[in-house]
């Protein structure tokens, strides 16, 4: 059985129009959180609390949700410890023979260990991990003293390789004027 | 993969770079560039878009999110991908 995902971004019209006219990613070269990729979010409300943050960061006026199925045959799953700990061991391993500063952005640690093993980027191309948005609102349903659960955690797919992305299609434009 | 697999592979990753002498990782890394790939990473991010410019079509420095400190809150990307919550399913 092959394990999918819906996966939902939110990007301007013309760069969701790449994505979905062609099967291109909406690549970000980042250093901060799982590296470069495009990437996504599990469900639809955590798109739109994105949306949101872009509207208040930047002013954009006019966003687009798109949705694609993410594949999840070769996937770096950074939320179970064992492959993330065993992440950070080679890591450490190498900063230590290197005698370098271990601490670096996740995101260039993942894209240092992505360039430097032969056939890493063919093992694995889609990562998942969580996000923690403190600031974002806790629901209320949750907010009992007594209560363990959190809906300010987010789950975040970095896809690299397109090939990983089908079934693209709009959900809904976001127009905030 | 599953896991095993996984877990296999990465600590095939693992040995490969505990059997590396500090000369042959550099050699490694600049044979395939994860040299550069870190080094870039204290270059600004904007100037980072510009460097790649020319060699990718399309691209998008845009955050995926952020955290944000409270006196920083409009400044700073505090981002904390986060390995210590646990997704729970219940089969009722």
């Amino acid at each position: 059985m092959l394990l999918c995902v819906d996966g939902y971004h939110v990007n301007s019209i013309s760069k969701t129009d790449i994505f979905i006219n062609s099967d291109s990613l909406i690549e970000s070269y980042d250093t901060d959180w799982l590296g470069n990729g495009m990437y996504f979010w599990d469900n639809m409300s955590n798109a739109r609390y994105w949306a949101n943050e872009k509207k208040r960061k930047d002013g954009v006026n006019c966003l687009r949700l798109v949705k694609g199925i993410i594949i999840l045959d070769s996937i770096l799953d950074l939320t179970d410890n064992d492959i993330v700990t065993m992440v950070d061991e080679i890591w450490a391993t190498y900063v230590k023979k290197r005698s370098l500063c271990p601490n670096k952005p996740s995101g260039s640690k993942l894209n240092w260990i992505f360039s430097f093993f032969d056939g890493f980027s063919d093992k694995y191309k889609v990562i998942k991990a969580h996000g923690s948005y403190k600031n974002a609102k806790l629901a209320h349903f949750f907010v009992e003293k007594t209560c363990y659960l959190d809906s300010r955690i987010k789950t975040i797919y970095c896809v690299r390789c397109k090939s990983k992305v089908v079934e693209r299609e709009v959900v809904e434009v976001i127009n905030y004027e | 993969m599953n896991k095993i697999k996984s877990l296999q592979y990465l600590e095939e990753c693992l040995l490969k770079i505990r059997q590396m002498s500090s000369d042959e990782i550099c050699l490694q890394e600049e044979r395939t560039g994860a040299n550069i790939v870190l080094s870039s990473e204290s270059i600004d991010k904007y100037d980072f878009d510009v460097l790649f410019s020319s060699t990718y079509s399309s691209y998008d420095m845009n955050f995926i999110g952020g955290q944000y400190s409270k006196d920083t809150k409009d400044n700073d990307d505090k981002p904390m991908p986060n390995s210590i919550l646990n997704t729970i399913y219940y089969a009722a």
